[in-house]
């Protein structure tokens, strides 16, 4: 199968989704407006929005009261589709990785497996990992979905970790806001929101322990995202990519320079007249060593043209490595 | 007013815009022209279909009055990147979408024969069609034949409770950002939102994860890994088509691996061409199904091909006089955190332990592959053959790094 499929057309989905939506709002129905958002999720607007929900009507496979301006279910109710072979065996395939054990209690992880579907053979992809990969947290399944629960309510946590400085395990209170994975690596880290500090620290979800919900712990998700800019470094990084000695080459540089740098905060990106980039974005202070690591992975056809700090701290490193690498 | 692109070939228009605009963020008309010359005529209507999928796409002005476009890469609501859902811009008729939806709603209402289901059908639908519709719903697996009767296929979404449903919800969310292919989470992170709609409930949508090395850009290439993963399966070959003015012929290839670049997002095929071929997926524009290779010969060729690239991550070069080893002295003394970082992003070779502390070694067709790793810790690693290619390389890009860094920056 191919998955730009006619089956997977918005159209049909969107059909899906209203008949599945009319089905959970019973005899209420739905108001226009409340499918209408539904389709923006697919891209659909009005008027087509409006011709399907009509066409849909026509072949009485939904009521519409004009009256009430709403739209109910049919008594012929079609169940929601089910899932296609390409879901079925993807589900397989994420029942088999290591971190099902983290996410799933074991019995519902059994539930879902099945043999009937085959999932991705590795012997057709071969997903060339990183060698050292570590193991899931020192973590319960319970333990991880209690931070998930806390990280959806948006309520804070009490737990005890273990500081850099001592091996004492001490008592901590903090919102977690998100939880990082670098799934190059498999590694795990949790950010946490300090209300009485105002402040948010980065720390290894392995050092945690003990966790418990507070639901007494709250602040707006503002107040948190303001403590995340102010670990922004104040100036923006600016870097030139220069232009290869063919397009193609200049295109690869360019595609590298996102790839790598992926997650920081793009400001903006502009092509130069020589056919080199300029672009700019912002990072963490607390990760300034990682980018430094990945500017020198990128090599020197992307420069740092600002700001002046990180030049210097570059020049240190390049320093140093040439010391290592100088000739004998 | 919104359209639907009506042919694959629209499709793959769109999804190197698509691609360049998530790759690079902001992008001017000007300089979509200048990455893809043979498409600017194009531009208006891929940009008012993909601004069907991101309606927020917004337009700014550089300071010198030329537009750009932008698009924000992640959901701001829901951490999964919206790429996949140009996937839903596959055109279906008003028609069909009826009939499908009728005979889903038939086949649900008791097993029955594709005789009986066509005959149900027959003053609007021929029976040749509703029989060919039906095996694309087995297909596809809306359906499923159970003996000579088409039944309605198990969901087992609806069989899970609320805490269940939220548990896999949040596990296919995370697994859509660390896996590959990823287009089938997205997919099915939509029947579970449609599962909660059914319930009368909502997706939980709050962001939970924030992601490091997970590139999402190749998503665009997942029609092409299907088939290709298919071609591989069934011993079959491929006609494939390169993008670009430089490679337009068609070519036949025989597939064998898919490998992917986790650390970039990206994808390899490794295949049989006039002799063993890796080649970046990205560079392909098409993909056709060709005939099946006799079993013996598909096995000796691949065979051929692995032993090929069994030193290869994603070069394609192969020496005349066999692999090079390759041997560094690891110097991180108390930056103990910063070597183990160093053994998690090796992605192969091993670390030796010697009298004379620890040495990385590795051994590859093509020793160039290790330079950006090595680059990127070369402050704290010593090459034990100085004057190797692979030890000039990075001194040549140290030196280069130092020229440019001690000048005076530009304004």
């Amino acid at each position: 199968m191919t998955l730009f499929h006619k089956y997977y057309s918005r159209k049909l989905q969107f059909a899906a989704d209203v008949l599945a939506a009319l089905h959970g709002a019973g005899k209420k129905g739905l108001p226009e407006k409340t499918l209408q958002k539904l389709a923006l999720r697919y891209g659909i607007q009005n008027p087509l929005c409006a011709d399907l929900l009509k066409l849909l009507a026509d072949a009485d496979l939904l009521i519409w009261d004009q009256r009430s301006r709403a739209y109910y279910e049919e008594d012929n109710y079609i169940p929601p589709l089910p899932l296609s072979a390409a879901e079925k065996s993807y589900l397989q395939q994420i029942l088999r990785l290591p971190q099902a054990e983290l996410f799933l209690p074991p019995a519902l992880a059994e539930r879902l497996r099945t043999s009937a579907v085959p999932a991705w053979d590795e012997e057709i992809i071969q997903s060339l990992d990183a060698a050292g990969q570590p193991g899931n947290p020192k973590l319960t399944q319970p333990e991880f979905c209690l931070l998930l629960e806390a990280i959806t309510r948006g309520c804070g946590i009490s737990y005890r970790y273990c500081a850099r400085s001592s091996k004492e395990a001490r008592e901590g209170r903090a919102i977690p806001w998100r939880l990082e994975y670098s799934a190059y690596d498999n590694r795990w880290w949790i950010i946490l929101y300090v209300p009485e500090e105002g402040r948010c620290v980065k720390a290894w979800l392995s050092n945690l322990s003990e966790i418990r919900l507070e639901f007494q712990i709250t602040a707006p998700e503002k107040e948190i995202l303001a403590a995340r800019r102010k670990a922004l470094a104040p100036e923006p990084v600016v870097l030139r990519v220069k232009p290869g000695e063919t397009p193609q080459r200049t295109q690869n540089a360019m595609e590298r320079c996102f790839l790598v740098l992926e997650r920081q905060e793009f400001e903006s990106t502009q092509l130069n007249p020589d056919g080199g980039a300029t672009v700019r974005f912002r990072y963490y202070r607390y990760e300034e060593n990682e980018l430094l690591r990945q500017l020198l992975y990128l090599g020197p056809n992307i420069q740092v043209l600002a700001p002046h700090s990180l030049r210097t701290a570059l020049l240190d490193l390049v320093n140093q490595a040439l010391e290592q690498f100088k000739e004998l | 007013m919104s359209i639907n692109p009506n042919s694959v070939k629209q499709y793959q228009m769109i999804r190197r815009y698509l691609s360049l605009i998530y790759l690079y963020g902001f992008f001017s008309r000007e300089d979509f022209q200048d990455l893809l010359p043979e498409s600017a005529a194009s531009y208006d209507a891929c940009i008012s279909l993909i601004k069907d999928i991101y309606p927020e796409m917004h337009e700014g002005r550089y300071a010198d009055s030329r537009k750009y476009l932008a698009v924000n890469r992640k959901d701001q609501q829901g951490d999964l990147d919206r790429l996949s859902n140009t996937f839903f811009l596959c055109s279906l008729a008003d028609e069909e979408l009826v009939n499908v939806l009728e005979l889903l709603e038939e086949a649900n209402c008791a097993p029955r024969n594709k005789n009986e289901l066509a005959n149900l059908f027959d003053e609007r639908q021929s029976k040749s069609t509703v029989r060919r519709r039906l095996d694309e719903l087995i297909d596809f697996g809306y359906l499923r034949q159970e003996k000579k009767k088409v039944a309605p296929t198990e969901n087992r979404l609806r069989t899970l409770s609320e805490e269940e449903l939220g548990q896999l919800c949040r596990y296919v969310r995370f697994c859509g950002n660390v896996t590959f292919p990823r287009v089938p989470a997205r997919f099915l992170l939509r029947s579970i939102e449609r599962e909660y709609l059914r319930r009368g409930t909502e997706l939980p949508r709050r962001q939970l994860f924030q992601f490091l090395h997970s590139p999402d850009h190749d998503v665009m290439e997942e029609d092409l890994i299907f088939t290709l993963a298919r071609a591989i399966r069934e011993k079959r070959q491929v006609t494939v088509r390169m993008g670009g003015r430089y490679d337009p012929e068609p070519r036949t290839v025989m597939p064998f691996r898919l490998r992917v670049d986790r650390r970039l997002g990206r994808w390899y095929l490794l295949s049989m061409e006039a002799q063993p071929t890796i080649r970046r997926l990205s560079r392909l524009k098409s993909v056709e199904l060709g005939a099946p290779m006799d079993a013996a010969v598909w096995t000796a060729l691949r065979e051929e091909v692995d032993a090929c690239f069994r030193y290869s991550r994603f070069s394609g070069q192969i020496p005349e006089n066999g692999p090079e080893t390759v041997r560094v002295k690891l110097h991180f003394g108390e930056k103990s955190g910063l070597r183990n970082q160093f053994a998690r992003e090796m992605r192969g070779g091993s670390i030796e332990q010697t009298p004379e502390g620890e040495i990385f070694v590795d051994t590859l067709n093509d020793p160039v592959e290790l330079i950006p790793l090595l680059r990127s810790y070369s402050p704290w690693l010593e090459p034990e053959d100085r004057d190797s290619v692979l030890a000039e390389r990075i001194r040549n890009d140290l030196l280069e790094y130092r020229e440019f860094l001690t000048e005076e920056a530009e304004p």
